[in-house]
């Protein structure tokens, strides 16, 4: 009998080749949605870890002490020779070099003039790098045998590139107020050791530009002395030591003033969380466009079977079992699962190529050479097709597990299923289970602070409470009152439950997306009634057939219809909110330049180890005031962070607040305004203004922000605590000021490593800020200047995260064609099935035109009604999760309508659907009566 | 009854062959036919020889080969698709086998149909449409939709649809062979109503009953007319 299910799964299959192949790309589509999902997320995680191999090697963690460069021999000897007497476990090698902080330019005049504004130098002895760890491979110095000769250098491939300098061609090297120009001598691989720096230098580099003259004022960052330590194990494997060696060296080197760091751990935790969020945000996103396939599958089963009906029908009456007929679907839906899942593995991979390309635009920055590469790797992607295929096969069945309990007789006679006996008991305790269960979660939600359970439990309650209520009520009163209800629901959360649903997640977003569209959805189909006036209204006013019939088809077949529009409105929904997202960012870009500039006109940022000194800024024509602030970091713990985590530290002094202020979210008592606050800080040295975001990774609840009246403990390099009282918090904080307190604060608790390497500029009147820019960050190419107006600072923060929503807006595209490949499929159909309702329609002197008009208008119907659903329930959710929820609340947030977005998303889509009904509407127009009216069944 | 001058209806030399692929399948052969207003025609033949293809021809649902149809002086298969189609609204109704309705439209829906495509911009369509719904005996059944009816009142409603514009001619095809006896007999009934109204009435039919039952008989033979004249008892 399985013989049976499979023939006639078979001849299906083959009899309409066409509906197949649909079938297959609907599937395809939401599958390659998913692997692209894995794809994008495996190339951050690949890419980031990629690191690990260029710039790190053997190295799994960095002791430092900073000196003066005529010292720096003596102490990393010291620091060496005390590791090496500690006996350390877990650790197979040590290696001592020194480093500087450079900016290395190509020498050359005019445009041909390029900086690398963030380089380090290394001096480190080959021989002892290829007895550092295991493998002297992953070194980077398999073939680097001897240091570079006096003069020359050996400079990494990437910055050759960057610089466009090879051998033969010179490298100056500034630092500390001087300059000192090497030969090219090699172009060395970015691999491990030699990967770690820009350059390898020859011995007594460093110490030559340190001992050069210079002014007192020009106070840089000293240069560094390094101990890299290798953990016991290979390249990845290594860092699980690293806790625990960390500990161990902090205690070994307690008496030393050096700093501890774990460099491979690290950067491979970043790996892992930045991959693994890109991962959320894309799957997520790409849910959508899944959900949208997955109602396209469902749609083209529908059809399919129906088309199917009156045979089955046939079947069925001559005594087949009705598991057969599930049978064959099933098989039927097998094909189609496995094909296009092999089929949604390549194109899926394609689009991940295509995101990873866009990401790396958006991600192109002179400061940061991070680039993506795609990665595949074989268990994700098995892993995504396997879900894809899942779907599409659990999908069919379900379908046509329905499908397969048709009436026969109504089969047959091709009429509607009449309404089968409910299974009353069982509904009811199914239905009061869902409604306790819903109550339960909304209560844990409430409890637990937990926005998805709080969100979904009371729609499960009602939706539940719906199959008791539409015994008593008409099933149209029950489901429009109850969509109306959840809508409601939606609205008033967010005012109503202000701390559990501050900081949504991104899944709870999805969640409140899917709910509102199905509730809109559900409305929009109940419409019927008032539609049919509106129709009756235009056709007894002489027009408007063609109205009359595109409106009745979609309006009688609900179910299809609401399938399609829930398709489309799910995908322009997204879009319309992302753009929202986007305009309320632009907007806030405004509001937060004017939040950071403290009423100056550039912030001016230099290297710290050849910093630009407000002294020579102050001497240019252009500039009216220039004010240094002290740079550092300090390790800090408070109230929700008792891990230790490195924040950054800014001093300032009196001279900055003299024409404003930063903006603060909040201040303590007892100050009559943001300027009192600053000027607190240069009197009192345990006073400190932080961020929004201070020491949180990631978003955070409520209760683990910042607030006035915190006390904050701080310790610096050389193990020194102090405890500092928060007077205040930024608003906005775009320039990564991190903390502030007073400069001589600053300088006294970060030395030797505080560096007064930012200014605050105010031109003279009239000077065109942006030009002056450009000019200053020419004219101090060897300082590694970077000058901007504070707008173009904030834009440039805030670019990545505008192109990251572009780059999901046109991922989201992929639904958008997925929602229109089902328009298409559903209007090619409703041709074929209509043909003689056509021909009878000729025949009683309908014109071509009006068939024409009335596909062109039923699909025009259909989408107008998607995207008014999805244009104003994704703005609407915009406002609320963006605006009300307080999720963003720091930064001043306000309101945008997108206009741009939604233009294209007005017009774009509605032009889609029509371009995708022109063959179908051209090909019932062209249905000649005479032939159709012949047709059977 | 008799046939005036100037008959609505004047057909000469009317030929059409099917093309599929090679095989070319003559079904008219140079058919010459007139209909007088109000008359009741009835035409008969075995299957296959050419009746449908008469009935889409001479309404110039189909296009033919040669010869020429005229319908109030009009050569309607000179006339272009549109202004064909517009004649169509205004003059005629058809009524088939298959009933044809539209399953999307309620009853009364379907009969005010052909009033709206005629472009009518009277208020009282509903109206119009709902009173020859009763008349069809169908006044209860208005807000239903065709796959909520039985055949025999679905073909009511398509009846009712073919006369609501009261067009010159109506034409039938096996309107009864979906039927049972006796449903078929409550179908011509209705019919009959009709010519007695003055409206032109072609039927194509297999009943023998039926055939006899006109004025006029018109046999159907290999794409020939063979016999034309009063019913043979
Ligand atoms: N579209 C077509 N293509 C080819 N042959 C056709 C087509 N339609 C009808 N025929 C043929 O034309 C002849 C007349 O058909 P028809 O007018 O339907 O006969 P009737 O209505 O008397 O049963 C038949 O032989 C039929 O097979
Ligand atoms: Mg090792």
């Amino acid at each position: 009998m399985t013989g049976l299910a499979t023939r006639l799964a078979a001849r299906n299959i083959a009899r309409r080749p066409v509906e197949a192949a649909l079938v297959v790309i609907g599937s395809l589509l939401g599958t390659a949605v998913i692997v692209a999902a894995f794809v994008v997320g495996d190339s951050f995680d690949g890419s980031i870890r990629n690191i690990a191999r260029a710039e790190l090697g053997p190295i799994d963690e960095i002791v430092r002490v900073r000196a003066s460069a005529a010292e720096l021999g003596r102490r990393v000897g010291q620091l060496e020779d005390r590791l090496a007497h500690t006996s350390i476990a877990h650790v197979d090698g040590l290696l001592p070099a020194q480093i500087a902080g450079v900016v290395l330019s190509n020498g050359r005049r005019g445009d041909a003039a390029i900086a690398e504004p963030n380089a380090c130098v290394m001096e480190v002895e080959p021989a002892a790098v290829r007895r550092f760890g295991r493998d002297p491979d992953l070194t980077g110095f398999a073939t680097i045998r001897h240091q570079p000769d006096p003069g020359t250098l050996y400079v990494r491939d990437d910055v050759a590139r960057r610089l466009e300098v090879a051998p033969g061609d010179s490298i100056t090297i500034h630092a500390y107020g001087t300059s000192s120009t090497l030969r090219v001598a090699r172009v060395v691989p970015r691999v491990g050791v030699a990967g770690h720096c820009a350059a390898l230098v020859p011995s007594g580099t460093i110490l030559e530009l340190d001992a050069a003259p210079r002014a007192p004022t020009d106070a840089a960052l000293a240069p560094s002395g390094v101990v890299f330590v290798s953990n016991d194990g290979g390249l990845e494997d290594s860092a699980r030591y690293s806790a625990d060696v960390v500990r161990q060296l902090r205690r070994a080197t307690r008496d030393f003033d050096a700093e501890v760091q774990s460099a491979k751990a690290t950067t491979l935790d970043n790996a892992e969380r930045t991959g693994g969020n890109l991962r959320t945000l894309f799957s997520a996103i790409g849910g959508f466009s899944v959900t949208a396939g997955v109602l396209l599958l469902v749609n083209l089963v529908v059809m399919l079977a129906e088309e199917r009906k009156r045979e089955l029908g046939v079947f069925r009456a001559i005594g087949l079992r009705r598991a057969m007929v599930w049978r064959s679907f099933c098989i039927e839906g097998l094909v189609y699962a496995v094909s296009s899942a092999t089929a949604g593995l390549g194109v899926g991979i394609a689009v991940g190529q295509l995101v990873v390309a866009g990401a790396n635009r958006i991600l192109r920055d002179p400061d940061d050479p991070f680039t993506l590469s795609l990665t595949l790797r074989t268990p994700s992607l098995l892993a995504a097709a396997a879900i894809g295929a899942g779907i599409s096969a659990l999908t069919v069945a379900a379908t046509s597990g329905r499908l397969a309990r048709f009436n026969v007789i109504a089969a047959i006679r091709d009429l509607p299923d009449p309404p089968r006996p409910r299974r009353r008991r069982w509904a009811t305790v199914v239905a009061v289970f869902g409604a306790v269960m819903g109550i339960g979660a909304f209560a844990i939600g409430w409890a637990t602070a937990t926005g998805w359970l709080l969100l979904g439990g009371p729609v499960v309650t009602m939706w539940s409470l719906n199959v008791v209520l539409a015994r008593r009520f008409s099933t149209r009163l029950v489901v429009t009152t109850a969509a109306t209800l959840v809508v409601g629901w939606c609205l008033a959360v967010f005012p109503l439950f202000p701390d559990q649903m501050s900081r949504p997640s991104i899944g709870v977003f999805v969640e409140m997306g899917l709910i509102l569209v199905a509730a809109a959805v559900v409305h929009a189909t109940h419409l019927d009634r008032i539609w049919a006036r509106l129709v009756r209204h235009l056709t007894t006013r002489g027009r408007g057939v063609s109205v009359h019939l595109a409106l009745s088809s979609p309006l009688a077949r609900r179910f299809r219809t609401g399938l399609l529009l829930a398709m489309f409105s799910l995908v322009i929904f997204t879009m319309a909110f992302l753009g929202a997202f986007a305009s309320i960012l632009a907007g806030s870009a405004t509001s937060g330049a004017r939040d950071i500039s403290a009423g100056f006109d550039l912030i001016v940022d230099s290297n710290p180890s050849n910093p630009l000194s407000a002294a020579t800024l102050r001497a240019r024509p252009e500039v009216a005031e220039a004010v240094g602030l002290v740079r550092g970091s300090a390790e800090f713990t408070n109230r929700y962070q008792p891990e230790p985590t490195r924040w950054a530290m800014t001093g300032v002094d009196d001279s900055f607040i003299r024409s404003g202020a930063p903006t603060l979210l909040a201040r303590a008592r007892g100050f009559a305004g943001d300027r009192e606050v600053f000027r607190e800080l240069t009197r009192d040295p345990n006073a400190i203004v932080v961020d929004a975001e201070f020491l949180q990774s990631g978003s955070a609840p409520a209760s683990e922000q910042p607030r006035v009246g915190d006390r904050v403990a701080a310790r610096n390099r050389a193990g020194e605590r102090r405890t500092f009282r928060v007077i205040g918090v930024l608003r906005s904080d775009y320039a990564f000021h991190g903390s502030l307190v007073g400069a001589t604060t600053a300088r006294s608790f970060l030395a030797p490593a505080a560096v007064e390497n930012r200014l605050f500029v105010r031109l003279k009147p009239h000077e065109p800020a942006t030009m002056v820019a450009r000019r200053l960050s020419a004219t101090f190419v060897d300082n590694g200047v970077s000058a901007r107006t504070f707008p173009a600072l904030v834009r440039d923060r805030l670019s990545e995260t505008t192109g990251f929503i572009g780059l999901m807006q046109a991922y989201l595209g992929f639904g958008l064609v997925i929602g229109l490949a089902g328009l298409g499929v559903v209007m090619v159909r409703a041709v074929r099935e209509r043909r003689r309702q056509i021909g009878m329609l000729r025949a009683m002197g309908t014109s071509v035109r009006t068939i024409r008009a009335a596909f062109l208008l039923e699909s025009t119907f259909i989408t107008a009604q998607a995207i008014l659903i999805g244009l104003s329930l994704g703005l609407l959710t915009a406002w609320l999760v963006v605006v009300r929820s307080g999720a963003f609340s720091d930064a001043a947030v306000e309101f945008r309508v997108p206009w741009a977005t939604v233009l294209a998303l007005a017009i774009i889509p509605l032009l889609a659907a029509l371009a995708a009904t022109v063959v179908p509407a051209a090909r019932a127009a062209r249905i000649r009566p005479a032939v159709a009216l012949r047709d059977v069944g | 009854m008799t046939v005036s001058a100037a008959p609505l209806l004047s057909a000469r030399g009317v030929r059409k062959t099917y093309r599929s692929g090679a095989t070319e399948t003559v079904a008219l052969r140079g058919i010459d036919f007139d209909l007088g207003a109000g008359e009741l025609v009835m035409v008969m033949g075995p299957s296959g020889n050419g009746k449908t293809t008469l009935l889409n021809c001479l309404s110039g649902l189909d296009d033919i080969d040669s010869g020429t149809v005229e319908i109030d002086g009009l050569d309607i298969h000179a006339l272009s698709d549109r202004e064909r189609t517009e004649h169509r609204a205004r003059r005629m109704g058809f009524i088939f086998q298959a009933f044809n309705l539209i399953p999307v439209f309620s009853a009364v829906e379907n009969v005010e149909l052909p009033l709206l495509l005629a472009g009518e911009s009277d208020r009282n369509i509903r109206a119009r449409a709902e009173a020859l719904l009763a008349r069809v005996g169908l006044g209860h059944r208005r807000d239903h939709r065709p796959a909520e009816l039985s055949g025999g009142e679905q073909q009511r409603v398509a009846i009712a649809r073919a006369l609501v514009t009261r067009p010159a001619i109506v034409w039938a095809d096996e309107p009864t062979g979906n039927l049972d006896s006796h449903t078929a007999q409550d179908i011509l009934d209705v019919l009959h109503e009709v010519n007695a109204d003055g409206q032109a009435l072609v039927i194509v039919t297999h009943d023998r009953d039926i055939g006899a039952s006109g004025q006029r008989l018109v046999e159907v033979h290999d794409g020939r007319v063979d016999y034309d004249g009063p019913p043979r008892p």
